[in-house]
C-alpha cells in the first residue's frame, strides 16, 4: 500500500472504532473537520508511527502542522523521501 | 460474567491511591497487577479495567489496580519526571501486591501505555510468572507522539501552552512530562527488553496481533512462550467510554490461559490489607460506599479544618469519577484547601460504580439514567458525618444531572455547573413554559444560589442564551444567580490553567455570597448580573 492509502484506510478504521462518522475524505478536508477528533487524530499518528516508523508531526512547528488532509499525507510522504545529496 | 459482589477494597499504596479485588473463596498464590492506560486510554479503559479484575478475584487471583502518581485519585508529590514516578511505583505496587497478599508470583499486565510499564517491570524482576498485554505501544515513543499530537489539536490558546512544550517536555492535561521523560521513553522499545527468565506472554491487540508476533521475535529466542489474539473480547477497553448497550468484556479465554499457562498454587497465607487514607497538608480522602447494597462508590475530601458544607460532583460524561484530565479530583483538593469538604462519585455503571442488568453489571447510559437518587443517597451518605449543607457541581452530563438534582432534593441548597449542555433531554422550546424557566422558577422559590458557568463557543451557551437572552441577562438583577463565560476555557477544561479558572469561579461562588459581586475584578460585565473573562 502507498502512504496515502495506508493513511486513508487507517483514518476509515479508526472513525470506525470510534463510532465517528467521516465526511468524504479529500485532499481539501481539513482534519478536524473531517468528523475525526482530537483523540482519533492522536490515534492515527501513533498507528502510522508503528506502521510506517515514520514520526513527522513530533518535529513539526506550529507553522508546518497539517491543516487538511491532502496537508497530513503530503507530510507523511515528504518524511518518507529520501534525503537529496 | 463477573461477579460485582467481589471484595474490592480501597488501599493506598505509597501515595497511590489502588483498588484490591480479593477472591471470595480458595486464592490462588498468583496475585495479578493490572496497570492502566493514561490519558484517555486511561479514562476509557477504566471501569473495564475494574470488571476484568473482579472477574480475575472471581477466579481466585487477587488483583491489584492503581492509580499511577499524578492521575486518577493518587496523590501529586511526585517529583519532576512523571515517567520515573510512574515506573517506580509499577515496582513498588507489584512489591506491596505479593506482601499483602503473600503471593508467590505475579502476572503483571497492563493496557497500552501499562502495558508498556507492565513489560519493562516485569524484565527486572524474578518473582514474574506471566505477562499479558492489552494493546500495547511497543514503542513508548507512540505514547509520546499520541500526547503530543492530542496537545497540539486541543490547543485553544496556543501561546499559553506551547511554552511548556518548548524544551522537549510534553503537557497533556494532568499529565506532564519532563524533557528527560520524553527522552526515555522515546528510547524505550519492548522488543529490546531481556527478561531474567522465560514467562508465557498473552497480547490481545485490535489490528496488530500477526505484526506483534512478528516484532516480538527477539522474545521468542528468549525462550518467552508468545501468544497474539485479536481484541474481540477486550473492545470495551478502548471504546470511547461514553458509549453503552455495548458488549463488555469477556475474560474466559484469558482465564483459561492463565490457568492453563502460568503455575499457579493456593496461597499459604490470607490477604492482609487495611484500607487506608490519602492525605496531605490541605486535605484527607478515602473512599465511601454507599447506596443500596454499598454498589456505589465516592471519594470524600475533607480539609483539615472542620466542613459543615460539602459539594458533591458527579460524573462528567463516561469519565470515571476524578474527570477528565483529572478535573474533579484537583477541583476537590482545592475546595479542601479553601475549607470545603467535597464527596466525588460514580454513578451506577461508571467507575467504580456497578450497576448490575439481570445480574450482569453493565455500563449505563450517560445522559439516560436518572441520577437523582444517586445524589440523594449520597447525602444519606454524607448527613451521619456531620456535613449539613450540600451543593453539587458538575460538568457537562454531570452539569444536566446536578441540576435534576437540585431540583429533586431539597436538602441541596446550591448548585454550580460547567457548560450545562440542557435543561432536558426533551425538545425545550424557549418560553414560560419551557423545563429551563421552570428549573429556574424551581431554583428561585427555594432561594438556591446557582453558578452556570459557560465556554463562550459552548453549544450549551447558545441553548442557554436562546432561554435567557444575550449572556443570560433575563436572568439579570437576580443575586442568587451568577453566570461567568470564558472566551479562553474549552468545553472539557483540557488544560490546568483552564481548570484553575474553573476552580477559582467555583470557589469564589461558594464562599461568597451571590450579591457580592465585587470579586469579578478585572472582568468584563455582560448585561444583568453575568461576567465574562477579560
Amino acid at each position: 500500500m502507498t502512504i496515502r492509502e495506508t493513511i486513508l484506510t487507517m483514518i476509515t478504521e479508526i472513525a470506525q472504532k470510534q463510532k465517528k462518522t467521516l465526511r468524504p475524505l479529500n485532499d481539501d478536508l481539513e482534519l478536524l473537520h473531517s468528523g475525526m477528533d482530537s483523540l482519533c487524530l492522536a490515534i492515527l499518528v501513533a498507528g502510522l508511527d508503528d506502521e510506517l516508523g515514520l514520526d513527522p508531526l513530533s518535529s513539526a512547528d506550529d507553522d508546518s502542522f497539517p491543516v487538511t488532509i491532502g496537508d497530513f499525507i503530503k507530510l507523511y510522504e515528504n518524511a518518507d523521501a529520501p534525503v537529496a545529496g | 460474567m463477573t461477579n460485582p459482589d467481589t471484595a474490592m477494597k480501597p488501599v493506598v499504596v505509597n501515595g497511590c491511591f489502588a483498588w484490591l479485588h480479593t477472591p471470595p473463596n480458595e486464592v490462588k498464590d498468583v496475585a495479578v497487577l493490572l496497570c492502566q492506560g493514561a490519558g484517555q486510554d486511561y479514562l476509557n479503559g477504566y471501569r473495564s479495567l475494574r470488571v476484568l479484575a473482579d472477574g480475575m478475584a472471581q477466579a481466585g487471583y487477587p488483583v491489584l489496580r492503581f492509580d499511577y502518581p499524578g492521575t486518577g485519585d493518587s496523590g501529586d508529590d511526585h517529583g519532576p519526571d512523571l515517567w520515573s514516578a510512574w515506573r517506580r511505583s509499577v515496582a513498588e505496587a507489584a512489591d506491596w501486591l505479593r506482601q499483602v497478599t503473600g503471593a508467590r508470583s505475579l502476572i503483571l499486565s497492563g493496557l497500552r501505555i501499562g502495558a508498556a510499564l507492565a513489560a519493562l517491570e516485569a524484565a527486572s524482576r524474578d518473582d514474574v510468572a506471566g505477562l499479558v498485554l492489552f494493546e500495547p505501544f511497543l514503542h513508548a515513543r507512540g505514547f509520546v507522539t499520541q500526547l503530543v499530537t492530542e496537545s497540539r489539536l486541543r490547543r485553544k490558546n496556543p501561546d499559553q501552552s506551547h511554552a511548556s512544550d518548548n524544551l522537549g517536555s510534553v503537557t497533556l492535561g494532568e499529565l506532564k512530562f519532563s524533557a528527560g521523560d520524553v527522552a526515555e521513553m522515546r528510547a524505550t522499545d519492548l522488543a529490546q527488553l531481556s527478561f531474567q527468565k522465560p514467562l508465557p506472554v498473552k497480547i490481545f491487540s485490535q489490528n496488530n496481533a500477526a505484526k506483534l508476533n512478528t516484532r516480538l521475535e527477539s522474545w521468542r529466542l528468549q525462550e518467552m512462550r508468545l501468544s497474539c489474539s485479536g481484541f474481540e473480547n477486550f473492545e470495551a477497553l478502548l471504546r470511547p467510554n461514553q458509549h453503552s448497550g455495548e458488549p463488555e468484556i469477556d475474560t474466559i479465554a484469558l482465564l483459561d490461559w492463565m490457568d492453563r499457562e502460568v503455575p499457579h498454587g493456593i496461597a499459604q497465607s490470607g490477604v492482609v490489607a487495611l484500607p487506608a487514607a490519602l492525605k496531605s497538608e490541605n486535605w484527607e480522602e478515602k473512599i465511601i460506599r454507599f447506596g443500596k447494597n454499598a454498589r456505589l462508590a465516592g471519594m470524600l475530601c475533607r480539609p483539615r479544618t472542620e466542613s459543615a458544607m460539602a459539594v458533591l460532583i458527579g460524573n462528567s460524561g463516561g469519565n470515571p469519577r476524578h474527570g477528565f484530565a483529572r478535573f474533579s479530583a484537583t477541583l476537590a483538593r482545592a475546595l479542601a484547601a479553601s475549607g470545603i469538604a467535597s464527596f466525588r462519585f460514580d454513578f451506577p455503571g461508571l467507575g467504580d460504580s456497578t450497576h448490575l442488568e439481570n445480574g450482569v453489571d453493565t455500563q449505563s447510559d450517560v445522559f439516560q439514567q436518572d441520577r437523582t437518587e444517586d445524589f440523594s443517597a449520597a447525602i444519606d451518605a454524607l448527613e451521619p458525618l456531620g456535613i449539613r449543607h450540600f451543593a453539587v457541581h458538575g460538568l457537562c452530563s454531570g452539569a444536566f444531572h446536578a441540576v435534576q438534582a437540585a431540583r429533586s432534593d431539597t436538602r441541596i441548597e446550591t448548585l454550580a455547573t460547567v457548560n450545562l449542555p440542557w435543561f432536558t433531554l426533551r425538545h425545550d422550546a424557549p418560553g414560560v413554559n419551557s423545563a429551563a424557566q421552570k428549573a429556574i422558577a424551581a431554583f428561585r422559590q427555594r432561594n438556591m444560589r446557582v453558578l452556570f458557568l459557560f465556554s463562550t463557543d459552548d453549544a450549551g451557551f447558545r441553548q442557554f442564551e436562546r432561554h435567557f437572552g444575550t449572556g443570560g441577562c433575563e436572568l439579570g438583577g437576580d443575586p442568587e444567580m451568577r453566570i461567568v463565560v470564558s472566551d479562553i476555557v474549552d468545553h472539557e477544561l483540557t488544560e490546568r490553567w483552564m481548570q484553575e479558572i474553573a476552580i477559582r469561579d467555583t470557589i469564589d461562588f461558594l464562599q461568597a455570597h451571590a450579591a457580592d459581586n465585587a470579586r469579578n475584578i478585572g472582568r468584563r460585565e455582560m448585561p444583568g448580573n453575568s461576567s465574562r473573562e477579560a
